[in-house]
């Protein structure tokens, strides 16, 4: 299979996906009220429609709408797992303390150049101010009650 | 001019340093990613109670129209709207810094953020009783039909992959009915789950979908997050006001929308916003470069949320109807201060509404200075900083900001996973804009609708309910214009020339 036939087909199944969403956003009207299930109905049925449409008029006209992107694969992922480990934990241990990890660690992911005591110093410095600095204006200007877990 | 005579009560140093700090502190808050104009006077507020009515009002309307412009520098640096009436300045703003205008893009922002704000105060000065009239006109019918019109820039903003906005559009058309239902109380899509009890938040939508996918690129090479321009170091001031004097057609239209829309109690700068887009693109001969880095695109869409600021205080002033959310706040501040809106009280109580009014209006042009030179910094910072310390930077205000609009942890769940899904979709040709268009517009739509339909029903005619009145009947034409325009034109440039007459030969 070509690299242009495989892009289509990674297009076609992105739309596919949303055939058993639509589906089941169908579904789950059954138990909802006349008034409260006639939007949801009307737009899942267009989002099956539309994506039907696209799928008929791919298959005989093939192009691909998906872009492979440029760069590290492995430092997106670590990103993603910081960001989603961060969302999760800040009721529990603290925003605080997993905004600093998660900032130093953020750091370590987006960092190119070579390290240097120097560039250490400066980007660990730099990283904690503006989250202590962000944080204080919340926490302290703004008043926002931000979670302090069980650590802080 | 209306109560000329309060415009010495506004010009007081006192009055002039409220309206030079509120402008910049709301600025720096709009431009925080998740706190919203709202949320800036809210916080605010209870600075004011202390003061004179007119002071205080001064105060909380400096800090308004600073948050609406502030929120363009995020929109327009990280791609992600500051407050929810920047989303469509994404649209054009954030192309252009990739491309390296973004000081270019501040300063035209700050420009029409000015003019917006001016016509809108212009017209609160001018006509405010008489338009408060258009915000009770309006009824869920009409509220519907505007949803619409919003909807319809799914088609402007995919362009070559039309089938693929309208899919996107309906994702986050069903995004927006997670929770519970605001008519009937139904609960839906929330799958056992008591974190989608309370829906989506819009805040936390609008961030995770547009701010996330741009951390996770951004990791992903050595390249600068933005280009800068052949190192230009300025504010591109005369270039950036020839674009703008060129476009000022587009930009007093879209200040009128602006105002126009603020007027309707709940529709807000996220919708005028998007209305003043789609109508600066109909008209536009430039119409394929909206939403590859279009100026005129961003002067639409800064000029009508900034114009919303003056709309919105029409129907709250005279009517006592908050017109956006920033108002319903500075209303409740109105009745700590003893003031009782309404018809009456631009006649009993003028001394108050006109030095408000007229300090309105010498706030927003102290904008200009003080955005220019916050712009400027907000762009330098970001330019130079390393993008080892940029990203958590970024990260960290998209956690904090999802997480303030309703001090919620769940939110900022959602707006990761959104986030992680927005890029996973867009990776695949499935743009976030009509997916957030769904969101916001959503819970407008299917109010109006079901309401409308109720109405309808209970007069015994559904369908001239929605096609009979007058407003709706205006909306209605203005969507299909503004959906077929694009084939008439098309038409109309595919007609064979008239050949010219040849000149007749003169005989002298």
């Amino acid at each position: 299979m070509s690299e242009h036939s495989k892009r289509n087909l990674a297009s076609l199944i992105s739309a596919g996906a949303f055939i058993p969403l639509g589906i089941y956003a169908l579904w789950e009207t059954r138990g909802m009220s006349p008034l409260g299930s006639v939007f949801p109905r009307t737009i899942a049925s267009a989002m099956i429609v539309f994506s039907v449409i696209y799928i008929v008029w791919r298959w005989f006209k093939p192009h691909s709408d998906d872009q492979a992107p440029p760069g590290s694969t492995p430092r997106r992922l670590l990103l993603v797992g910081i960001m989603v480990i961060w969302a999760v934990s800040l009721k529990h241990v603290g925003f605080l303390v997993t905004s600093v990890v998660a900032a130093l660690l953020l750091l370590l992911v987006a960092n190119y150049d070579r390290w240097t005591a120097e560039r250490i110093a400066g980007c660990v410095l730099g990283t904690l101010l503006v989250v202590g600095g962000l944080y204080s204006v919340f926490a302290l200007g703004l008043k926002v009650p931000l979670p302090a877990g069980i650590l802080l | 001019m209306p109560g000329v005579e309060f415009l010495v009560d506004a010009l007081t140093p006192f009055n002039l340093l409220l309206a030079l700090a509120g402008v910049a502190a709301g600025t720096v808050i709009g431009a925080l990613p998740g706190l919203t104009a709202t949320m800036a006077v809210a916080v605010l507020v209870p600075f004011t109670f202390g003061m004179n009515p007119a002071s205080g009002l001064i105060a909380l309307g400096a800090i308004y129209t600073g948050a609406i412009y502030g929120g363009a520098y995020a929109a327009i640096l990280l791609n992600t709207p500051g407050t929810p009436s920047a989303i469509a300045t994404t649209f054009d703003g954030y192309p252009m810094a990739k491309r390296g205008d973004g000081d270019l893009a501040i300063t035209m922002a700050c420009f029409a953020s000015v003019t917006g704000g001016l016509v809108g105060g212009a017209f609160l000065l001018w006509l405010a009783p008489p338009l408060a009239n258009v915000a009770l006109a309006f009824g869920p019918v009409e509220y519907f039909w505007l949803a619409i019109f919003g909807l319809t820039l799914i088609g402007a903003l995919s362009e070559g992959n039309l089938l693929k906005g309208f899919i996107g559009g309906c994702f986050g058309l069903l995004l927006s009915m997670i929770g519970v239902a605001t008519v009937g109380g139904d609960v839906r899509y929330t799958l056992d789950l008591k974190m989608l009890l309370g829906g989506i938040d819009v805040i936390s939508a609008l961030i995770g979908l547009y701010c996330i996918p741009v951390l996770i690129d951004l990791v992903a090479t050595h390249d600068p997050h933005l280009k800068l321009e052949n190192q230009v170091a300025g504010y591109r001031l005369r270039e950036a006001w020839s674009i703008t004097w060129r476009s000022k057609a587009n930009l007093i239209r879209s200040s009128v929308i602006g105002t126009l829309v603020g007027i309707l109690p709940g529709a807000g700068g996220s919708i005028a916003s998007l209305v003043a887009y789609s109508e600066a693109r109909r008209t536009s001969a430039r119409r394929e470069n909206f939403g590859k880095g279009e100026p005129d695109g961003l002067l639409s869409t800064e000029s009508a949320n900034n114009a919303t600021v003056g709309g919105g205080f029409i129907p709250t002033l005279v009517l006592g109807i908050p017109g956006t959310p920033p108002d319903a706040v500075i209303l409740g501040a109105l009745l700590v201060q003893g003031i009782r809106t309404g018809p009456a009280l631009f006649s009993e109580q003028s001394a108050i509404v006109y030095t408000f009014i007229y300090g309105l209006l010498i706030a927003t042009i102290l904008m200009l200075p003080m955005g220019l030179l916050i712009g400027r910094y907000a762009f330098k910072s970001i330019v130079t900083i390393p993008k080892a310390v940029l990203v958590p930077t970024i990260a960290f205000l998209t956690v904090i900001g999802s997480y303030a609009v309703n001090n919620n942890t769940n939110d900022v769940v959602l707006m990761v996973m959104l986030g992680i899904v927005g890029w996973v979709l867009n990776r695949f040709g499935f743009s976030p804009s009509p997916i957030v268009l769904g969101i916001i517009l959503g819970p407008i739509a299917e109010a109006g609708f079901v309401q409308g339909y109720l109405i309808g029903g209970a007069r015994g005619n559904v369908v001239a309910e929605f096609f009979t009145r007058p407003i709706s009947v205006g909306i209605v034409a203005f969507i299909v214009l503004s959906l077929f325009y694009p084939l008439l034109r098309q038409r109309w440039q595919m007609r064979p020339q008239a050949v010219p007459h040849p000149p007749v030969a003169s005989n002298e």
